[in-house]
Order: structure tokens, then C-alpha cells, then sequence
């Protein structure tokens, strides 16, 4: 038999050992494939679930655990680069689509926690999600005070929150003036913008959590 | 009450909020511009971007209405397992390179930005749906033991 003929052995000998054994113990034979990644699985790592078969990672059983602690950090890492991008000149434009940087913002966050807890699998959607809410207050926060700081007020919120011509209207038609209500729509403003900025960031979370390679 | 009708009730709630501001927009001023506000932090609310109903603006813009009725629709077909990354970058590509170029050297128009919203929200909602099934399933299987 030739060179190339004894690699070839080789190569069908080591893809059938790789194949055939359970993908999280080599040393035991597979008895099912996981319906959605199609990872070989042996007897202790198979989840039947309607007629099917799963491994435990794909059905959410393989979550790994990580604490509080470990996520409040990259909460914030994720919060301050989605916020400084949300008020950077030119790329803040970008948050036009859907508050891109606010959902990257999110996803970085827990990619960041994954990383620094060495989580190669997917941990808790509740904790991704956290970790994604966490950094959207953090970066609503930023934009909040990195406008105050630029301005010198809060007017320039209010006044961007405002814009909408429909907002002036509908205000001066309930026989509202911006000025009357100036103080609480500012603290509306930065509430609403804390709630649904932190909500948008929990998606990006979530939807970093879910990317599978 | 299933997983997929809590999601879709909150996603159709969202799409209606949305639908109801402009309506509200004669009756009810001041209920009207408090959702218009509420929707300012996430959206530029730009006119000429905007789609209109009896001749009031949308709280969104076109492509913000196109990413929630894509996450509605997303939802409806979603899986309990995500799809993998490359069909999130092949759905968003579009939408980035609309909004981008148009940044840059020209114009977009609604129906483009509502057709890349779609894609792209409906594509996003099936990761969105996925974790949402591995959280209940967690929970269910927690409250099982």
C-alpha cells in the first residue's frame, strides 16, 4: 500500500474514532446524534424531548453557572462602550438602527463574562440578559451625563426628546407647554431612556448568549 | 398560557402601542405625546423617515416599524433552537449597509428601510425566541425536581 493510501487509512480510522464516540466522552461509544448540532452523544448525555434527541447543551441543561459578581464588571465595560459609541461624533449616527450600539453594547457584555469565566457553552438566558440590562443603564447613564456635561444642562435632552413635532403639538394641544413641565420631563426622559435603553441592551445579550459557531 | 403566545403577546402589544400613538394623536393629546416621548430615546422619530396613519407620524421610524413587525412575524416561525450566525449576519448585512451608505452618499427610501427592518428583526427574534425556550425549559425543569 502506498503513502497516500495508509494516510487515507489513517485519516477514515481517526474520523470514524472522533465520530462514533460521545462528543463529550471520547472513551465511550455514541448512542444518538442531538437533533439540532448533531454532536454524538452516549447514553449519560442524550435528553429525550418529543420524540427526539437532544444533547444537554442545546436543550439548556448544560447552562454553565456564573455568579453576580462575575457579570457586573462586564456589565459595565459593555455599558461605557455602548454609551461613549451612542455619543461619539459621526459613529453615533449608527444608533439609528435600533440603538445598535446599545444592543452591541449588551452582547459585548457577555461575551466579556463568558471570556474572563472561561464559559465556551451558553450560561443562563436570565443572566445574559441581566448582564445585557446592566450595561444598557450603565450606557443610558453616560449618554445622560456626557450631554449634561457638554451642554452645561438638561435642556439639550429634553430638547432632542422634544424634537418630534408631533411631541410640541400634542403637548400644546393638552394645553402643556414645554417649559411648565421642563423639570418632570426630564426626569421622565431620563427614566424612559434608562428602562428601555436597559431593555434593548438585555436583547443584545440574549442574542450574543444564542450566536452558536 | 405556551411560550410562543407570551412572546407574541408582549411583541404584538409593542406593534400596537406603536400603531395606536398617531391614533390617539386627536382624542387623547396628551397620552399620545407622552408615547411619542416614550419612544425618542430609541428612535430619531425623523418625519420624512417615518410612516404616517390619518396623517399622523408613527412613533418610529420606518426602519424601527420593519424590525418590530419582523420580530412579530419572527416569533410566529421561530424555532426553539437558533439558527447559526451567519443567517443573523446575512439578515442584518442589508440593513447596516441601508443605513450606512445612506449616511454617506445617499438617500434611502421607507419601503427599503421597512424591507431590511423586516429581515432583520425577524431574524433577530429567532435567538431572542431560542433563549426564551432554554430559560423556560430551565425553569420548568427546575420546578420539576
Amino acid at each position: 500500500m502506498g503513502e497516500a493510501g495508509i494516510k487515507g487509512k489513517k485519516f477514515i480510522g481517526h474520523f470514524l474514532t472522533h465520530t462514533m464516540n460521545c462528543y463529550y466522552h471520547p472513551d465511550r461509544t455514541s448512542v444518538a446524534q442531538c437533533f439540532t448540532c448533531a454532536k454524538n452523544l452516549c447514553s449519560d448525555c442524550v435528553v429525550m424531548k418529543e420524540g427526539r434527541t437532544y444533547c444537554k447543551e442545546c436543550l439548556g441543561t448544560g447552562e454553565s453557572s456564573i455568579e453576580m459578581q462575575q457579570i457586573l464588571i462586564p456589565g459595565l465595560i459593555g455599558g461605557v462602550v455602548g454609551g461613549i459609541l451612542s455619543v461619539a461624533p459621526v459613529i453615533s449616527i449608527l444608533n439609528c438602527v435600533l440603538c445598535l450600539w446599545i444592543v452591541v453594547g449588551g452582547a459585548l457584555a457577555v461575551y466579556i463574562a463568558k471570556r474572563w469565566s472561561n464559559i465556551k457553552g451558553k450560561i443562563s438566558t436570565g443572566k445574559a440578559a441581566l448582564t445585557g440590562a446592566i450595561s444598557g443603564c450603565v450606557a443610558a447613564i453616560i449618554i445622560v451625563v456626557i450631554q449634561f456635561f457638554s451642554v452645561g444642562d438638561f435642556r439639550s435632552l429634553l430638547q432632542e426628546a422634544a424634537y418630534t413635532p408631533e411631541v410640541r403639538d400634542a403637548l400644546r394641544e393638552a394645553g402643556i407647554t414645554l417649559e411648565e413641565i421642563a423639570g418632570t420631563l426630564i426626569v421622565l426622559t431620563v427614566l424612559i431612556m434608562v428602562v428601555v435603553l436597559a431593555l434593548f441592551g438585555a436583547l443584545g445579550g440574549i442574542i450574543s448568549n444564542e450566536i452558536k459557531k | 398560557m405556551r411560550l410562543r403566545s407570551k412572546v407574541l403577546a408582549v411583541v404584538g402589544a409593542w406593534c400596537l402601542v406603536i400603531a395606536l400613538t398617531p391614533l390617539m394623536r386627536d382624542r387623547f393629546p396628551a397620552a399620545s405625546g407622552f408615547l411619542y416621548l416614550f419612544f425618542s430615546p430609541i428612535c430619531h422619530q425623523l418625519p420624512e423617515r417615518s410612516f404616517y396613519i390619518v396623517g399622523h407620524q408613527l412613533p418610529v421610524c420606518a426602519r424601527c416599524t420593519g424590525i418590530y413587525l419582523g420580530a412579530f412575524v419572527g416569533s410566529l416561525i421561530a424555532s426553539e433552537t437558533p439558527p447559526s450566525r451567519w443567517v443573523l449576519m446575512v439578515a442584518i448585512f442589508p440593513l447596516l449597509l441601508d443605513g450606512g451608505t445612506q449616511l454617506l452618499f445617499r438617500e434611502s427610501t421607507n419601503t427599503l428601510r421597512l424591507a431590511t427592518g423586516l429581515a432583520a428583526g425577524c431574524v433577530a427574534s429567532f435567538y431572542v425566541y431560542a433563549g426564551l425556550c432554554r430559560w423556560n425549559y430551565a425553569k420548568n425543569e427546575k420546578l420539576q425536581r
